[in-house]
């Protein structure tokens, strides 16, 4: 186990070079540097530009520029954004805080409401009860966040007045936890409606899987009640799939979170990359992209341990 | 042997099944039209196939002709949908957007399939370096956050529906190929494979003459799924301003400038964005429908 987590870990460090240098290859080929915000203005001149390049090294070689950024950031350096003047690591560090909150939460609300709904849909299979639920969580997971979120804002801000449309306080206000909360309402259930309707169907598909086994059989043959066969035996193996998927698509919660924050103006890591790619902020990219192509790797490696903790017939 | 006896047989799908390889397709189609969602699912992406086509002999608009006079107008006769902010008629716009919605999915979806099964089948038979080296290279691409690769990627190439198309497929063939690769590195051992081998089959005919039938059905479930999945990627793209450009009447576009106009004219939101909803929906139903009709592990479970 402990070789095959090194092993592992090895093998990240090739795929995270070629990520963050295919990334880095990208933004020298799109068109307009962060440079361009500045040929604008009639009060810079092109000597300015040059030197101003040159203060950001931007008028070195591509190789050059990355070795450069991949040198400073084994010192723990992630450079300074070229917009905001201020450390990457301070700017991720404000939103990692909020996106989390609201994609975590999402992802929680969404869990609480699919394993019970998924497993009863299981238990009653062919019933009413199944078949409503089954339609139901496709209608769910097939709902767009960016629409479902503006249909949500039309209902509950601008007919019910009942929530505000966007933003995590009410600016000029002394923050509580009341209006947290009713900034919180909107966002968290649009992304938990989607992933309620995502994982309702494999918690289901994976429990009547187990219920199938002969080994549940077998638990209650040797005198087990219902509750100890379902506790030991069923949820356990039911479970396995379900973890191994919520690890692998925890990265997609991040490409869920830059559809939620544009909608709701929620401060957090989706609309931050959203803003750094239309400014051109290249280390602000090239954070947010290597934090995310870690998070992939580390995710999926999450979920094989995972697996293998939980099936004793899984060797790694 | 008629399908009535067979009927009354208590086994017969098992004695028939070897008999003739079109049973398998038939009895699948069977099944498939013995799901209603799945059936539902196949009339409303007709429906919406047929809308985009005869768009112009089912409504009098063209999709970028402006009328300033009757700007956000509320839904009527007139206009069933309403109009946008430049007075354009919006269900005409919705009906010519499933055109685009509808061409890009199923084109970036042909070009994921093809480079999915390709990249699979040749590291699944292969196995060996070639396996290593392309499912470490799919393990690349995928941890490559895909968000960011295209925003980046259309910003450097543009945003014409051909772009939008290709970048699009060329970002999602990953899943396609572990399927495939797991698919064929399961049946690679069995007997008709190597007694296709000692006939002297060359790779390339035992891969797509045994490999690729008998994987068949895994593909088509994933690829009908994978339709549904470049549908809401294109508008989402489009949602964000980052898809096809206006005045391109594409349902994402139509979301994003319903966005500044919620409260006036709620319905320039509520139409396009339910087309995309539907047509995701409807494509979903039949990749489920699929699934249960032509993957027989699925059926023990269902």
């Amino acid at each position: 186990m402990a070789k095959y987590i090194i092993r592992r870990l090895v093998e990240f460090i090739p795929t995270l070079l070629v990520i963050t240098l295919g990334s880095f290859l990208l933004l020298q080929g799109v068109p307009g540097g962060p440079i361009g915000l500045y040929t604008q203005n009639p009060a810079i001149t092109g000597e300015d530009l040059n030197r101003l390049e040159h203060a950001f090294g931007l008028d070195q070689p591509a190789h050059v520029q990355y070795l450069r950024w991949l040198g400073r950031l084994l010192h723990g350096d992630w450079g300074y954004s070229l917009i905001e003047r201020r450390p990457v690591l301070t700017i991720v560090r404000e939103r990692l805080g909020s996106t989390l909150y609201l994609a975590g939460l999402g992802l929680l609300v969404g869990l609480l409401v699919s394993i019970p709904v998924g497993t009863l849909s299981a238990y009653r299979q062919y019933s009413l009860l199944d078949y409503v639920t089954t339609s139901l969580a496709l209608i769910g997971y097939s709902l767009p966040i960016f629409w479902s979120g503006l249909i949500a804002i039309i209902v509950f801000t601008v007919w019910l007045r009942w929530f505000p449309a966007g933003g995590m306080y009410t600016l000029g206000q002394v923050p509580t936890i009341t209006d947290r909360l009713r900034h919180t309402v909107l966002p968290v259930s649009v992304l938990a409606l989607f992933h309620a309707g995502y994982y309702t169907r494999f918690v289901r598909a994976s429990v009547l899987e187990v219920l199938g086994c002969d080994y549940l059989r077998t638990a209650r043959a040797k005198g087990l009640t219902e509750r100890q066969v379902l506790v030991r035996h069923a949820a356990k193996n039911a479970a396995i799939p379900i973890v191994t998927l919520v690890a692998l698509n925890l990265p997609g919660l991040f490409a869920g979170a830059l559809f939620t924050e544009t909608i709701f103006t929620w401060p957090g890591m989706g609309r931050l990359f959203w803003q750094a790619a239309m400014r051109r902020d290249y280390p602000v990219l090239m954070a947010l992209v290597t934090i995310t192509a870690i998070l992939v790797i580390l995710s999926n490696l999450v979920a094989d341990i995972a697996y293998a903790l939980l099936d004793p017939q899984v060797r790694l | 042997m008629d399908a009535h006896t067979l009927r009354n047989e208590p086994d017969s799908r098992v004695r028939r099944a070897p008999r003739e390889f079109e049973g398998v397709w038939r009895s699948a189609l069977r099944r498939f039209a013995g799901h209603r969602l799945s059936l539902l699912g196949t009339a409303g992406i007709l429906v919406i196939l047929l809308a985009g086509v005869l768009a112009p002999a089912i409504t009098p608009y063209e999709p970028n002709r402006t009328d300033v006079l009757n700007r956000l107008q509320p839904p009527s006769a007139a206009h069933w949908m309403g109009t946008d902010e430049l007075g354009r008629d919006l269900f005409t716009r919705i009906l010519y957007g499933s055109r685009i919605s509808l061409s890009v999915g199923v084109s970036s979806m042909a070009i994921s399939m093809v480079l999915g099964t390709l990249i699979g089948s040749i590291a699944g038979y292969f196995g060996g370096i070639f396996d290593h080296l392309l499912m470490r290279f799919t393990d690349v691409m995928i941890s490559f956050p895909r968000v960011f690769v295209l925003i980046l990627l259309l910003g450097l190439l543009g945003h014409q529906l051909s772009t939008v198309i290709i970048v699009t497929g060329i970002l999602a063939w990953m899943p396609m190929a572990r399927l495939v690769r797991a698919e064929i590195l399961a049946l690679k051992e069995r007997e008709f494979i190597l007694a296709a081998r000692v006939a002297g089959a060359s790779p390339s005919r035992i891969v797509t003459h045994h490999l690729l039938p008998n994987a068949s059905s895994s593909i088509i479930v994933a690829t009908s799924l994978g339709i549904a999945d470049a549908v809401r990627t294109e508008s989402g793209l489009s949602y964000l301003g980052l898809g096809l450009q206006p005045p391109t009447a594409s349902w994402g576009t139509m979301l994003r400038n319903a966005q500044d106009q919620l409260i006036p004219a709620p319905w320039t939101a509520i139409f396009p964005g339910l087309m995309i909803f539907l047509t995701v929906m409807f494509i979903n139903f039949i990749g489920d429908g699929l699934r249960d009709a032509l993957d027989p592990r699925h059926i023990r479970s269902r």
